[in-house]
């Protein structure tokens, strides 16, 4: 069983989430990740970007998401399509990372779209969030964006059989 | 007098502006339009609902152009695309991606350039009694190729060489797609904006060369962050623009902005939202929003023994229009793209372990390629249609029609044995449950894909129609001269007017009807139209006549 707290965050601190939908958030990004999610991007710094990841989306998709989040917690799954879970599991956040990953899997293998419209909009949060960070690039063997980093300009080879560096750049010439 | 940008977002009072023109958007259609009817003389305004991407130097050196285009994924969907790169058809099937910026589409797409296809124009010529001819429309292509130094760049990355070798290898045919770069850095971000401006997106050429006219061109003034509501119309005419400002983050900061349109009003918002701006304001034709069409895209990634860096590199210079025509016009173009973390992870429809091997595995030795698939030629059948939830917000309902089910099924079957061909170990396809193909003999895996919401990841980056265009009132939106219809003095300039798909990336054909619309206006109000940029370029055979 998991605690159910994941991230100390203040309600004055987020424009749409609540703290306590920022707890559901940050158990099914464990779901969704794994259980070193927090290891590789601390839950605050996830949860704070969601909260500004859905300053752009649509007032509409938005409220789902809330609703969603909302009702995984309660486990009104049956509102969502999945049907009624025993008693003992509780509520989302205190499950343990199998279980959580289970009810994540029943919705992505939901037979109705309503489920598996949740596993999309829950997977274009997290993972959006997620591999945004550049904490997460490492076992990508991702070096990140160019524009700072002559290395990447200039060390990678992504053209084949051709040796030319990208562009001479002197950072203190004309370009 | 130079002209001018207001900031929206600074904007600490309501305003009312006059103009000759209020063009609304700055994409391909709007930009052109504003450089075009400036030229001419006539004043005008454009409202543009997405920032300014000013250009500052950045800490690196002169080098680094556009300090606020960092090339950080996360942080550019939010700033430069449609709700924040996270827009969906009603159904959840498709991601809609589409710029939110100033430059519009031009400023993140991936700078590839085609032409219109032939059999495209002659399909509109024939059932919507259009005149588009490509003869006709030569000059103001070779314009487009000129201005933009639209050329073929042969610096390919992993994914485009991975491409080629297959197409050799299966004896399909291949070729370089042109790109509108100029001494391309390859740094492989033209989809978060082109950080160095070598790319000629409208950020770089069609806006600022409005914005420098000399004293006797019309004035330009372009406000940022400037959601338009809907036109006031009186009768037939319309009589004014009512827009809100909008903070950084798309909240209506409470100031308003009304523009009254001496001559007339240019709608360039974009396949959705033009006819939503029409929807919202009531105009009289139940045609508005119908028939809005995508290019659906259809991914898979190969997986290679050697290192690829599939992130960097000019993501989209190689293709394959083997598949492109059929009796139908549901065939495809294989294009090649480049890896990105978030766009990857987002299409990707595995969790935990099997998500992280696959994001770690494809980011490193990776290859992808796209399919856009055609659609829009079955005339029985209604796919797209742009309506309003109850807060104005558009919402785009999208039917995948048969014949493109079969279509798409087969770009993924063609692009799996390109893979193969190029000696890749597995081809990944995004589907739910995830398809991994390592030999020909499981190309038979590919039956159990169903293209139904959250079964395979799609998405699309062109959308088109909404406003169709056409020689008859009763099914068209817009007349061929690009005046919408029972108005008198609002034309429509942009991907929304196309009656079909256009089976080709849109961008040049976008920009060329522009400039023939401009011409339009330009006769319709006495103002002078010329091209100007007329020599004769070698590329799509522009040379000759």
């Amino acid at each position: 069983m998991a605690t159910g707290h994941y991230v100390d965050v203040g309600s004055s601190e987020l424009t749409h989430l609540s703290p306590r939908s920022a707890q559901v958030l940050c158990a099914l990004g464990e779901a969704f990740i794994g259980a070193d999610f927090r290891q590789i991007v601390p839950f605050r710094r996830f949860v704070l970007d969601v909260d500004d990841l859905m300053n752009y989306q649509k007032t509409e998709t938005r409220e789902d998401l809330k609703t969603g989040l909302n009702a995984v917690q309660s486990m009104l799954l049956r509102w969502i399509g999945l049907g009624l879970f025993p008693p003992e599991w509780g509520r989302y956040t205190h499950l343990s990372l199998e279980k959580r990953q289970d009810i994540l899997r029943r919705l992505q293998e939901g037979d109705s779209s309503n489920q598996r419209q949740f596993y999309m909009g829950f997977n274009n949060l997290i993972c959006s969030s997620f591999y945004g960070d550049p904490a997460s690039w490492t076992e990508l063997q991702y070096e990140g964006v160019s524009v700072d980093d002559q290395c990447v300009l200039q060390g990678h080879r992504w053209r084949p059989d051709d040796a030319r560096p990208v562009e001479k750049c002197d950072p203190a010439g004309p370009c | 007098m130079p002209g001018q940008i207001i900031h929206g977002r600074d904007v600490a009072e309501d305003r009312r502006l006059e103009a000759d023109f209020c063009i609304v958007g700055s994409g391909a259609g709007g930009g052109v339009c504003a450089l075009k009817l400036a030229q001419a003389g006539f004043e005008v305004i454009v409202l543009e609902e997405g920032p300014d991407v000013p250009k500052q130097t950045g800490h690196g050196g002169p080098c680094h152009v556009r300090r606020t285009l960092e090339e950080r994924e996360a942080r550019m969907y939010r700033r430069l695309y449609q709700e924040g790169a996270s827009r969906l058809t009603s159904d959840f099937q498709f991601l809609v991606l589409q710029g939110r910026c100033l430059g519009g589409g031009t400023t993140v797409n991936w700078s590839a350039c085609l032409p219109p296809p032939r059999s495209t124009l002659d399909f509109w010529n024939q059932h919507f009694e259009l005149d588009l001819s490509l003869d006709q429309l030569t000059p103001f292509i070779r314009e487009v190729v000129n201005y933009l130094h639209i050329h073929r760049d042969d610096r390919f990355n992993q994914s485009a060489q991975k491409l080629v070798e297959g197409c050799r290898a299966l004896g399909l045919s291949f070729e370089n797609l042109p790109n509108n770069t100029l001494d391309c850095r390859e740094c492989g971000s033209c989809g978060t904006g082109c950080p160095y401006d070598r790319k000629q997106s409208g950020i770089v050429k069609w806006l600022p060369d409005a914005l420098n006219l000399p004293e006797a061109a019309g004035r330009v003034t372009i406000c940022t962050d400037t959601r338009v509501v809907r036109l006031d119309f009186d009768g037939r005419t319309a009589r004014s623009v009512q827009a809100r400002f909008l903070h950084e983050k798309t909240q209506p900061t409470g100031r308003n902005l009304t523009v009254v349109p001496r001559l007339g009003v240019v709608l360039s918002a974009g396949a959705i939202g033009t006819p939503a701006i029409l929807l919202r304001s009531e105009f009289p034709n139940d045609l508005i929003g119908r028939y809005t069409h995508i290019h659906p895209v259809t991914i898979c990634f190969g997986l290679y023994p050697d290192q690829t860096f599939p992130a960097y590199g000019v993501p989209d210079n190689m293709m394959t229009a083997d598949f492109a025509e059929n009796e139908d016009h549901t065939g495809y173009l294989i294009e090649t793209g480049s890896f990105f973390p978030v766009m990857t992870a987002v299409t990707t429809l595995d969790f935990g372990s099997r998500l992280r091997r696959v994001m770690s595995d494809y980011s490193s030795r990776g290859a992808i390629t796209y399919a856009h698939n055609n659609s829009g030629f079955d005339l029985n059948w209604d796919y797209g249609t742009v309506t309003l939830a109850g807060n104005g917000d558009p919402e785009l309902e999208y039917r995948l029609q048969a014949g493109n089910r079969t279509g798409m099924k087969d770009s993924l079957r063609q692009m799996t044995r390109i893979h193969l061909a190029a000696q890749a170990e597995a081809v990944y396809h995004i589907t739910n449950p995830s398809i991994e193909i390592r030999s020909e003999s499981e190309l038979g895996l590919l039956d159990q894909v169903v293209f139904e919401p959250a079964r395979t990841s799609l998405l699309t980056v062109h959308v088109m129609g909404g406003s169709r265009m056409g020689g008859n009132p009763h099914n068209s939106v817009v007349a061929p001269d690009f005046r919408l219809r029972k108005s008198d003095n609002v034309w429509v300039v942009d991907g929304s007017v196309f009656p079909t798909g256009l089976g080709a990336n849109p961008q040049v054909t976008i920009y060329s009807l522009a400039l023939l619309a401009a011409s339009h206006i330009c006769q319709a109000h006495g103002g002078p139209f010329r091209l100007d940029h007329q020599e004769p370029n070698p590329l799509w055979q522009l040379d000759t006549t």
